[in-house]
């Protein structure tokens, strides 16, 4: 096999779409012009998405770990030095502890409706 | 330092030996990885979720931060603490990307994400999420008990408005 490159082999020539359009109406100038037609290869699309593609990547990646990294060293340790949820739960049951109390006292005095509504009960089941 | 792409490592083995050397020779911690299992192990896949929880205990990787770790099994695995994936398909997209060589401009980034993800390791990721399941437990009793205290609350007005 000889390594000799065939001279009248065209070489490829890869421009975006901005560029084929500037050299509209040159093409012949620039030898473009095949009994085909236009030579002119494009570079494709995909190609030039996945030239971004790891960089985009890794901006988000970047992102992502910037936001994980805050979040383990200056929310949780502030979450852990001030954390109020046990001190509410305190609060509530002590709350819920005083209506149960009132609720029960209101019931349960002589004369109210729910004591006569039982007494009613077990009189006209027995 | 490549970039953290996701890779699969192929289990045939679930003893702690071949898991340490699977973790020696795999970037597990530093990049997303999936570990699948061979269908000849499938059977034992909770004996090879708690000796990798183990391997991860041990080494002090966190199978969730920075880079998650993921068993692939068609049946769930009852342990805890590893996520699994039950198709491939349902991996991130995210960290699906073709492999290439890194630019100039590219590898300042790559450094930088290297900074965050030895800050992130250098924390004790574990304790923290323990912390906040903790917490997710007190939160739901604070609801419970708001809920409760709502409709005690309701009761009296309902009560005191009908001449109780």
């Amino acid at each position: 096999m000889s390594d000799k490159k065939d001279p009248n082999a065209k070489k490829r020539v890869y421009i975006s779409d901005d560029k084929k359009k500037e050299l509209e109406g040159f093409e012949d100038v620039f030898d473009l012009i095949d009994k085909v037609g236009v030579q002119v290869k494009t570079k494709k699309k995909e190609v030039q998405i996945e030239d971004y593609e790891i960089y985009d990547f890794l901006e988000k990646e970047v992102t992502r770990l910037e936001k994980l990294d805050q979040f383990f060293t200056v929310q949780m340790p502030l979450e852990k030095k001030y954390h109020q949820t046990r001190g509410l739960i305190q609060k509530e049951s002590t709350e819920l502890h005083l209506i149960k109390d009132e609720l029960i006292d209101k019931v349960s005095t002589p004369g109210s409706r729910l004591g006569l509504f039982l007494n009613d009960l077990i009189k006209r089941s027995y | 330092m490549k970039v953290p792409l996701l890779q699969k490592i192929d289990i045939q083995d679930i003893s702690i030996e071949s898991i340490k050397t699977m973790f020696d020779r795999n970037p597990i911690g530093i990049a997303p990885v999936i570990f699948v299992l061979d269908e000849a192990i499938l059977a034992q896949r909770e004996l090879f979720a708690k000796n990798c929880l183990q391997v991860f205990k041990q080494r002090e990787i966190n199978p969730f931060f920075p880079f998650p770790s993921y068993i692939l099994c068609s049946k769930k695995v009852e342990t805890h603490g590893i996520p699994q994936l039950y198709k491939i398909e349902e991996a991130p997209k995210h960290f699906i990307k073709k492999i290439k060589r890194v630019k100039s401009r590219e590898q300042t980034l790559l450094t930088k994400a290297q900074t965050y993800q030895s800050r992130i390791q250098n924390h004790s990721v574990t304790d923290d999420l323990e912390y906040l399941e903790r917490k997710r437990e007190d939160n739901r009793k604070l609801r419970d008990l708001c809920y409760e205290k709502n409709f005690y609350i309701n009761l009296l007005e309902k009560m005191a408005t009908s001449g109780y």
